[in-house]
């Protein structure tokens, strides 16, 4: 897979504070891409730039491999929610999506905007109902619609499950893969539900600060973070090449001293057994279980989101 | 940019503050007859002298050339307000600035919808204040008709020159508020008021030229509340407000970040 998006030492400054700085981002195409940061790390301000909303104080991004003047036309196939939904709030869902059709110059038939409105879940909505007397969930499901007009080859939305119920955060979710994966569009998505986004997004990117920490895939994290059995011995040398020569083959020694197993999980029982019988003193084996979120606080560096 | 023109009268149609002064400007323009009308009646009633003859007969061109009378000039600037900056206050912009070429390119298309919006609203203020007068007078249609057209078409280039004065404050400085003030300054004749202080202040000025200069003469606002405004200073001027003012309000806007 290509990329689609990358951002060279992008920076926003506002006044002396750094929104962002340096930030190096690269997305690629057909993947989610998951943003993740505290309040005020940055991530609206870089979505920002990215969707052609706001400028950049310095650096520059490229998207499908253009950068300048013929990548600000490869914005029309950018679609974005940036914070809350901008709607109309006297004028109906289908409406509001009328608009932007009008206003991209594309189909705005009803069968079109009728698709829409399914795709996120609108379908039912009453027509007469204006945008402004919308529950929040609804309101989200017809920012994410109009992120859609104009098949967009890229959608980028700043926290979009912010404040839906959980069977609200679950249907978009099913969404946004599903659009992944039959229409292939790629999807930047910021949110501090990190359960959710763990359950969603094939890269990450962490920001803190204004600063982008870490990026890594899906199954990098998984590696780094995922399920393993963890081993502590008096003698980890010994105890690896015990290991080994029962046929383990991805073991590794992490930088806590630990003895790191990443398959065969359900076969630590007979690993334990194994270091006891070779008489290797066995202090502590279990399965290690870190969430993105214990990644995400370490890599920042601790405390709880606030 | 032909799309983005469409969208924006789209939606100049489908918005409620339109329609509501659509219907201002119907009802204030038709009674002026009746209310005129009942006001002789009732002064001749309670005997008073020089209350004038109601016209028996009333000319077009009279209706034609005036299309801001009374309160219509403030209904449609704040129409302008509403309209112009309800993208921006709403943040829809958000949803589509960054996919066009050139953000502002919606500044262009925005001052062409609010010319349309301009020009339905003052034939209809035209229109409804003639109705008005039909069940009490003649009207004559002809007489002084092209002079009457030709203030009328002043008047709206006119009108055309202040839009875009409270377009650079709505939406090129972002505040509604001083694009409400504006509105209000500029359709009531307020703001002619301190125009006198200006030329109070110019004629200190000890260059001699100065003297005789007068501010009215080349303000849109003060220019269109004549019967008759002068035709090549009226051109001059509008051109030149509009011109600065959009070309101003683009670059402004250009620079900005959509929030
Ligand atoms: N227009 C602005 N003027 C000044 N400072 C700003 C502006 N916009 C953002 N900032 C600052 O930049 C920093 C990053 O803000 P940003 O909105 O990008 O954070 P965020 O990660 O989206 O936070 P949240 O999770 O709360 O949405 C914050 O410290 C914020 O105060
Ligand atoms: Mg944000």
């Amino acid at each position: 897979m290509g990329l689609i998006m990358e951002t060279q030492a992008l920076t926003k400054t506002y006044g002396k504070k750094d929104a962002c700085k340096d930030v190096n981002i690269k997305i690629r195409e057909g993947e989610i891409y998951g943003l993740i940061g505290r309040n005020g790390a940055g991530k609206t301000t870089i979505m920002r730039i990215i969707s052609g909303l706001s400028r950049a104080t310095s650096g520059t991004y490229s998207l499908f491999g253009k950068t300048g003047g013929e990548m600000r036309k490869e914005l029309r196939n950018v679609g974005v929610l940036i914070e809350h939904p901008g709607l109309y709030p006297k004028l109906s869902a289908r409406e509001n999506l009328k608009i932007k059709c009008i206003g991209m110059g594309v189909d705005h038939s009803k069968e079109y905007i009728d698709n829409i409105l399914q795709t996120v879940g609108l379908e039912n909505v009453d027509n007469k109902k204006g945008a402004g007397s919308f529950s929040l969930g609804m309101k989200q499901r017809l920012g994410i619609g109009l992120a859609l007009v104009g098949e967009p080859k890229m959608i980028i939305l700043d926290e979009p499950i912010n404040g839906l119920d959980p069977q609200g955060i679950v249907e978009i979710r099913h969404t946004l893969a599903k659009l992944r994966d039959e229409k292939g569009i790629t999807i930047m998505i910021s949110s501090h539900i990190l359960d959710e986004l763990g359950k969603l997004a094939d890269s990450y990117g962490i920001i803190h600060e204004g600063r982008l920490l870490d990026q890594f895939t899906a199954s990098e994290l998984h590696k780094r973070c995922g399920q393993f059995v963890a081993i502590r011995t008096g003698n980890n040398e010994k105890a690896i090449s015990l290991l080994k020569k029962a046929g383990i083959r991805n073991i590794e020694t992490d930088n806590d001293g630990r003895i790191r197993v990443n398959e065969h999980l359900d076969e630590s029982d007979k690993m334990a057994k194994a270091i006891v019988n070779a008489n290797i003193p066995l202090k502590e084996i279990y399965i290690n279980d870190i969430s993105l979120e214990d990644y995400y606080l370490s890599v920042t560096g601790g405390e709880h989101n606030g | 940019m032909v799309n983005i023109v469409k969208m924006d009268i789209y939606r100049l149609f489908k918005s409620t503050s339109y329609k509501v002064m659509m219907l201002l400007v119907v009802i204030f323009n038709f009674i002026d007859a009746p209310v005129g009308w009942a006001l002789i009646k009732l002064a001749k009633r309670m005997g008073t002298k020089d209350t004038g003859n109601w016209p028996s007969t009333v000319k077009l061109s009279s209706f034609v050339s005036e299309p801001l009378g009374w309160l219509t000039g403030i209904f449609i600037l704040m129409s302008v307000v509403w309209f112009s900056y309800s993208d921006l206050g709403h943040g829809y912009i958000k949803n589509i600035a960054g996919q066009l070429p050139k953000k502002g390119q919606t500044v262009i298309s925005k001052f062409i919808a609010v010319e349309l919006h301009n020009l339905i609203l003052m034939i209809i203020a035209v229109i409804s204040n003639t109705l008005g007068y039909l069940p009490f007078s003649k009207i004559d249609l002809t007489t002084g008709l092209a002079g009457g057209i030709r203030s009328f078409l002043l008047k709206y280039l006119l009108l055309m020159a202040i839009s875009a004065i409270v377009l650079f404050f709505s939406t090129g400085l972002k505040s509604k508020n001083a694009a409400t003030v504006i509105a209000i300054l500029m359709g009531s004749k307020l703001l002619q008021l301190s125009y006198i202080l200006i030329n109070m202040g110019l004629q200190k000025i000890p260059f001699s030229f100065m003297k005789d200069f007068d501010i009215s003469k080349y303000m849109p606002d003060s220019l269109i509340t004549s019967d008759s405004p002068p035709v090549v200073r009226s051109l001059i001027v509008s051109a030149c407000f509009i011109v600065v003012l959009i070309n101003l309000t683009i670059s402004i806007f250009n620079k900005k970040d959509i929030t």
